[in-house]
């Protein structure tokens, strides 16, 4: 089958037929959504021996590389996962849903095989609308607004950016631009195109509609979207973007870093102080971005790897972790932090799934977080050779906001699964079946990619962006095979020194007895640094909706609109009033 | 493959850590014993001490989770093993090992998680403050830590691996001997004195406050390995500080700095009553942090 059958016709066909299946038989709609998944898959799996999509069949508008074949095969293994984990997940709804999935996975999958602006144009605006028509279709209807004004509104930025470029660069090709330093318009174009990849990827400051997104659409769209795909459509185009289409300049990568360390550090601040499960995942959704802009604005082969590599890391843990926070929330009925506590024992799998991939957010090695930030602390060092003095603030933001994320991680885990249990919270337990292969997949992946990088990642990364010429020393097999042989020893010395044998006693607070008062949820363990200078400002701020791109927007118009209500009161004698003092200014403009 | 493992189990890995990690511990208990006057305890007291915890009954407090209980200690004192191999083994061969400076960094911060991890399953609030004050710690001085780094790493012009580092202090002079370098050298200490949980930033175990904290449970082996972390983490952090800023430890003199640092560690330990945490928050990102800032500032040119 050529490419275009396979990511276009079917999804659409099938996208189509899904509208007609009735509302009782919704669970059966995902097989249409796994053949999309699996339609993805194969036309990737197909072109990867010669590297091009070309050769499923030559069309003037689609082409693709290494990197546009591993994104369609990726989307196409998270389109699955996420199929089988919303049989399990969601409630009888319209199928429309599935629709709308399949749309979704063919229209990201275009945008990666775009060969030109008009294609990319109307992919990329398809899945801002598919997304917004999701999270409509559960009833958020504030929440869809607010998203699709964001990231419709980038869109239209996009527009304006890439008929600017196609007309400086004289073709709409989006293989043969170049715009050359100084072009007429050059920094025009890059702020719109960027403004739009990064509201897709959801950097600061257009990241507004994720954390909201993540907190109340429905569990299989944000993992599908801003968790995941979305990051990759962003990113994908950040990439081509800075290396492409433009020349690399010391400005535009001062630019990207900038906004980078900036993500990363305001985003994981707020993502502290959250008291709900999957906002505050939400938030971090918008600070790992912040790496992945670095990575790519550094320019060089490493730090570009290290982007990407994080780009795919991010999509698949944060993807997993709010999969694990549905099937909390789907259980217990709430996302709260301070309602939860003491899961483990109920939810054995999600609690080491969520661990795992928790541990591996916060780039604890040998996982594969810590494998692409250490790639992209290399590269920001490895940019202190060219005698600039900004790359210690961004090492140390990207490294700090690295301790941070592991803060917030600490917090869920506490307060989520290890800590006492909330009063009057349900005990059952997980009630898990097409969750599994995400849960589990999701975190092996994590262990897999951080440990064995030679055999898997790394010779991808080559193929895109050149050698990568590691500078610094990381041995991830060994080192991942020491720690476990040292946990392993230390566990024999358990078995020879018979701990088997415990014994079980009531917890020690100096003979007092433990009260549900007493009890330490975890929500409040950063309550600390909120109430220090110049922090308590801050977060008063941000919880008025200050650095609320949306919210500004909305006082700005709002203000207009009063303005406007003014003059237009509804009474006879004002609009005669307005007719009398038109007359005279229009006399006034003739008589001159 | 053999020499892997024999590396990681007796030299420099498990066996010769965990001797001289004892020996600093006794170090530090002989001097503190003759800072208050007293004799101290014997060379062998730590050996003791550590066996006499491996013999005793293992206690878990009830509605914790058993498997993270008892994970934890495995997977601190496993972190540690794999930085002690790194150190060593970069100083005795004067090649780059496993990992450079940030894998070192990022693999020290396990035994806090493991601190944490075991306080959140330990079901007792008491421990879940000592959990929650240990993050604190991390937060604090992780700052001007990595800002401390990130002084060698312009004064070594972006040499990120170890062996690296301490080579080109033995060609152009170790790091202290310069202002930044001395400044930087000033903040470390601060933040392995806190990330060794030594007074003044015992904060998370606090004895007199919350008995302990993440540690209150625990009892026999488990206790054990975590004490043996302890004890390792008070002997890695000076030789880690001894090879970013005073030349490593390849000579008699650099074997002699080395004691100077876990002295030195010591004193400050000895002679400063506990903060309280959000002091030390205030600390560390105010007064440490701006130290660190002004090094920088410094080495960028060339002081």
């Amino acid at each position: 089958m050529n490419l275009v059958t396979l990511i276009f016709t079917i999804p659409l066909i099938l996208g189509i037929a899904a509208i007609f299946i009735p509302k009782f038989l919704f669970k059966y709609g995902s097989v249409f959504a796994g053949i999309t998944s699996a339609a993805l898959v194969w036309a990737g799996i197909q072109a990867f021996p010669y590297y091009r999509l070309e050769a499923l069949g030559r069309t003037p508008l689609l082409e693709g590389g290494v990197l546009s074949l591993s994104l369609i095969v990726l989307t196409g293994i998270f389109g699955f996962l996420i199929t089988l984990y919303s049989i399990g997940h969601m409630e009888e709804k319209s199928s429309f849903f599935w629709s709308l999935f399949c749309w979704m996975l063919s229209s990201s999958a275009l945008v990666f095989v775009a060969a030109d602006i008009i294609v990319l144009m109307v992919a990329w605006g398809v899945t801002g609308l598919i997304l917004a028509l999701m999270i409509w279709q559960d009833g958020n209807e504030a929440v869809g607004k607010k998203t699709f004004i964001i990231v419709g509104g980038s869109d239209a930025v996009l527009l304006f950016g890439m008929v600017a470029m196609a007309a400086t660069a004289g073709t709409m090709q989006l293989g043969e631009i170049v715009i050359k330093p100084g072009a007429p318009l050059e920094w025009v174009i890059f702020g719109s195109l960027i403004i739009a990849a990064f509201t897709k990827a959801g950097a600061m400051p257009f990241h507004t509609w994720i954390p909201d997104t993540a907190k109340d659409a429905a569990v299989p769209v944000v993992a599908a979207l801003p968790a995941s795909i979305d990051k990759l459509l962003g990113i994908y185009l950040l990439k081509k973007i800075f290396i492409d289409w433009f020349v690399f300049t010391p400005g535009k990568s001062t630019l990207l870093m900038v906004i980078g360390a900036f993500t990363v550090i305001a985003a994981v601040f707020m993502a502290l102080s959250q008291h709900n499960l999957r906002r505050l995942l939400g938030y971090h959704a918008v600070s790992q971005v912040g790496y992945m802009i670095m990575g790519i604005g550094t320019g060089t082969p490493i730090g570009i790897a290290g982007g990407l590599l994080h780009m795919v890391n991010n999509a698949i843990y944060k993807q997993g972790l709010f999969l694990g926070a549905g099937v909390i929330e789907k259980e217990t009925g709430t996302s709260k932090l301070e309602d939860l506590g003491g899961l483990y024992k109920n939810f054995p799998v999600t609690f080491l799934s969520f661990t795992i991939m928790a541990m591996a957010i916060s780039g604890i090695p040998p996982l594969n977080g810590f494998l692409s930030k250490w790639m992209i602390y290399q590269s920001i060092v490895k940019t202190s050779n060219s005698g600039g003095v900004m790359w210690v603030v961004y090492l140390t933001a990207a490294i700090f906001g690295s301790v941070l994320t592991l803060a917030s991680f600490v917090k869920i885990i506490h307060a989520a699964f290890l800590g006492q249990p909330a009063k009057g919270r349900k005990t059952h337990g997980e009630n898990i079946s097409w969750q599994v292969p995400a849960l589990v997949i999701l975190p092996l992946a994590c262990i897999v990619l951080g440990v064995f990088p030679e055999q898997t990642v790394y010779p991808l990364l080559e193929k895109v962006t050149g050698p990568i010429a590691i500078s610094g020393i990381y041995k991830p097999m060994m080192a991942a095979a020491l720690l476990i042989f040292g946990a392993g020893f230390a566990l024999l010395a358990y078995v020879v020194f018979k701990v088997s044998g415990y014994r079980i006693s009531e917890p020690y607070i100096g003979g007092e007895k433990i009260t549900p008062a007493m009890r330490v949820s975890g929500v409040e363990f950063y309550t600390t640094i909120e109430s220090i200078r110049p922090f308590k400002k801050i977060y008063n701020f941000a919880r008025k909706g200050y650095f609320d791109i949306y919210e500004l927007l909305k006082e700005f118009v709002f203000y207009w609109i009063k303005l406007l209500r003014w003059i237009h009161d509804g009474v006879i004698t004002t609009y005669i009033l307005w007719v009398i003092i038109g007359t005279v200014v229009l006399m006034f403009g003739f008589l001159k | 493959m053999e020499m892997i493992f024999f590396d990681y189990i007796i030299f420099p890995g498990i066996l010769f850590t965990l001797a001289a990690a004892m020996a600093v511990s006794w170090i530090d208990r002989k001097v503190t014993a003759l800072l208050q006057w007293r004799v101290g305890p014997p060379v062998l007291q730590p050996f003791y001490d550590f066996w006499k915890l491996f013999k005793k009954e293992t206690v878990i407090p009830k509605g914790g989770s058993v498997m993270v209980f008892l994970l934890s200690p495995a997977v601190s004192f496993s972190a540690l093993i794999l930085v002690s191999v790194i150190l060593l083994k970069t100083t005795l061969t004067s090649m780059a090992y496993i990992g450079d400076i940030f894998v070192v960094i990022y693999l020290l911060l396990i035994p806090s998680i493991a601190v944490i991890m075991s306080g959140a399953a330990s079901s007792n609030p008491l421990a879940s403050l000592g959990a929650s004050r240990e993050m604190k710690m991390v937060l604090s001085y992780e700052l001007p830590f990595i800002l401390a780094v990130c002084v060698v790493l312009i004064k070594t012009g972006g040499i990120t691996d170890l062996a690296g580092i301490v080579a080109y202090q033995n060609v152009h002079g170790a790091f202290i001997g310069s202002l930044s370098g001395f400044l930087a050298f000033a903040v470390t200490v601060v933040c392995f004195q806190s990330k060794m949980a030594q007074v003044p930033f015992d904060i998370p175990e606090a004895e007199q406050e919350i008995m302990g904290g993440a540690m209150i449970e625990y009892s026999g082996p488990p206790l054990a390995l975590f004490v043996a972390a302890r004890w390792i983490l008070m002997a890695l952090l000076p030789l880690l500080i001894t090879m970013l800023y005073l030349g490593g430890i390849h000579s008699a003199l650099g074997i002699l700095k080395y004691v100077g640092v876990v002295v030195l560690v010591i004193l400050i330990k000895n002679t400063n009553p506990r903060l309280r945490i959000n002091q030390t928050l205030r600390f560390f990102w105010g007064i440490v942090t701006g130290v660190a800032a002004v090094s920088i500032i410094l080495a960028f040119l060339g002081l």
